[in-house]
């Protein structure tokens, strides 16, 4: 009896042990949440045609979906809201939050959503999505790289991607002072997301 | 901006004006036969001066005020209906147009307001434009001349100042329009003095002004008590037709009914620079 039992234990220890690798082996992505404290929208336009200004939009929210090991089933969605504009100067974050610019009452929020996501290279994804900025959506592609990932203090796992694209301000229909502040627009997403272990 | 904000609504204007003027003159009743002349001036240059400006809106528009030459079109249709008979049904069809305005210019609001809100909202605002319109309608019936354009044109400059002061190039070169097309009806009333700004007129620049306001105040920085104010400074229009100021020179009666309502705009626009008057912006000015 008690070699029977021992094989009982065995075999139930084994078929748990086999679960679990496979488990491992075919794990579901990961689903993290946009940390807005540790994530921001960052701006380039040219001022003049002489010079660049920058300017943030601040705490972004959505969700990250990755897989690693199939990256065509990860996913992101991004919002940010235009009412978090930032560029270090009160009046001019008023005017721009404004209907001249980005209409922050009629359109409160930016949002980015794939539709497709591939692997560029070992350092980085190719995303495909919808740009919605001022109710004018538009498909767009960014490619993202992975800053970093790994456990933090707090006992969560956290990771990080950024990508830089550019824009024409008028194709989404913000096409005030064209001759004073540029048409192209260069935004980099920086995104840090994270999860419970 | 200037060209398709200020000076082609104002040549539109005028010449529309003109060519009105000896269209309805051909007919027995000058003062009556013609009066959608106005509205034919307000949604000509408002939708050329609007797609000249910004392209065309759309259908829907995306933006709340691109509704805004649809409104000037609409206005223009009930001028039209009143002129050919449905006067008898003119406050229905007034009202009707109020609400509309209000109901397409609200429309990013509609997900903020809850159930009634958004009904109490409308027929509340389009209740007062119709009393605006209603008000400027009974005094620019029986006060052809110089008066109305005057005390119009100071209204629309007025509003165009608050706008542009309060967050909004975009709404003010708007108003510009409207204050540039009342110039043009100005000069077009100093020219003919029987030319009426009853109906027609009236009837389209009282929601596309307030139509504006609304947009200034729910979607711009414009102080509540700012628009409150520009919103009933048409009403001193019924100051102007007191025994102290009709009994004047006309010359010195124009004056005063203008005197009139520059006080409100003047308070107003007051309002709206104050914070760039007194207290100190925060930042630079040359941002």
């Amino acid at each position: 009896m008690p070699v029977a039992r021992l094989f009982s234990v065995v075999a139930i220890v084994s078929a748990l042990a086999v679960l679990s690798l496979g488990s491992a082996t075919v794990r579901a992505a990961d689903t993290y949440q946009v940390d807005p404290v540790h994530s921001m929208l960052l701006f380039r336009i040219k001022h003049f045609n002489v010079s660049n200004l920058y300017g943030r939009i601040n705490n972004p929210t959505g969700t990250l979906v990755v897989d690693e090991a199939d990256p065509s089933k990860s996913s992101v969605e991004i919002e940010v809201k235009p009412e978090n504009v930032d560029t270090a100067i009160e009046k001019r974050d008023q005017h721009l939050k404004g209907p001249d610019f980005f209409n922050a009452k009629q359109f409160p929020t930016i949002t980015f959503k794939s539709k497709s996501v591939k692997k560029a290279d070992d350092a980085n994804i190719e995303v495909a999505g919808d740009l919605t900025l001022l109710g004018v959506t538009k498909e767009i592609t960014v490619k993202f790289a992975r800053v970093g990932a790994g456990k933090d203090p707090m006992g969560g796992y956290r990771t990080g991607y950024e990508g830089t694209f550019s824009i024409k301000r008028s194709d989404y229909g913000m096409k005030n002072m064209l001759e004073n502040v540029g048409d192209d627009v260069q935004l980099t997403v920086s995104v840090e997301g994270s999860r419970k272990l | 901006m200037i060209l398709y904000g200020i000076i082609l609504p104002a040549v539109i204007a005028g010449v529309a004006w003109g060519v009105a003027w000896r269209v309805w003159n051909r007919g027995a009743s000058p003062i009556a036969g013609g009066t959608w002349a106005g509205a034919l001036t307000c949604a000509l240059a408002v939708s050329v001066g609007y797609v000249g400006l910004w392209g065309w809106p759309g259908i829907p528009p995306l933006l709340a005020e691109g509704w805004l030459p649809f409104v000037a079109v609409a206005a223009l249709l009930v001028s039209l209906l009143e002129s050919f008979g449905l006067r008898s049904i003119r406050s229905v069809l007034w009202f009707l147009l109020m609400f509309g305005t209000v109901w397409v210019l609200s429309g990013p609001r509609h997900s903020a307001w809850k159930g009634l809100e958004i009904v109490g909202w409308c027929a509340g605002l389009s209740a007062a434009m119709l009393l605006i319109c209603a008000s400027l309608e009974l005094v620019a019936d029986h006060r052809p001349g110089a008066s109305m354009p005057v005390c119009l044109w100071i209204w629309t400059v007025g509003i165009a100042g608050a706008l542009a002061s309060t967050g909004s190039l975009n709404y003010g070169l708007l108003a510009g329009m409207l204050a540039a097309i009342m110039g043009a009806g100005l000069v077009a009333a100093w020219i003919q003095p029987r030319i009426s700004f009853a109906r027609g007129t009236v009837t389209a620049l009282t929601p596309l002004s307030m139509g504006l306001l609304f947009c200034g105040y729910f979607y711009s920085e414009l102080p509540g008590t700012c628009a409150l104010i520009l919103a009933s400074a048409p009403l001193t229009t019924w100051l102007g037709e007191s025994r102290f100021v009709t009994r004047r020179r006309p010359w010195l009666g124009v004056l005063m009914r203008a005197a009139l309502i520059a006080l409100p705009v003047a308070v107003a626009l007051v309002i709206a620079l104050w914070p760039m008057l007194v207290a100190k912006p925060a930042g630079p000015e040359n941002y």
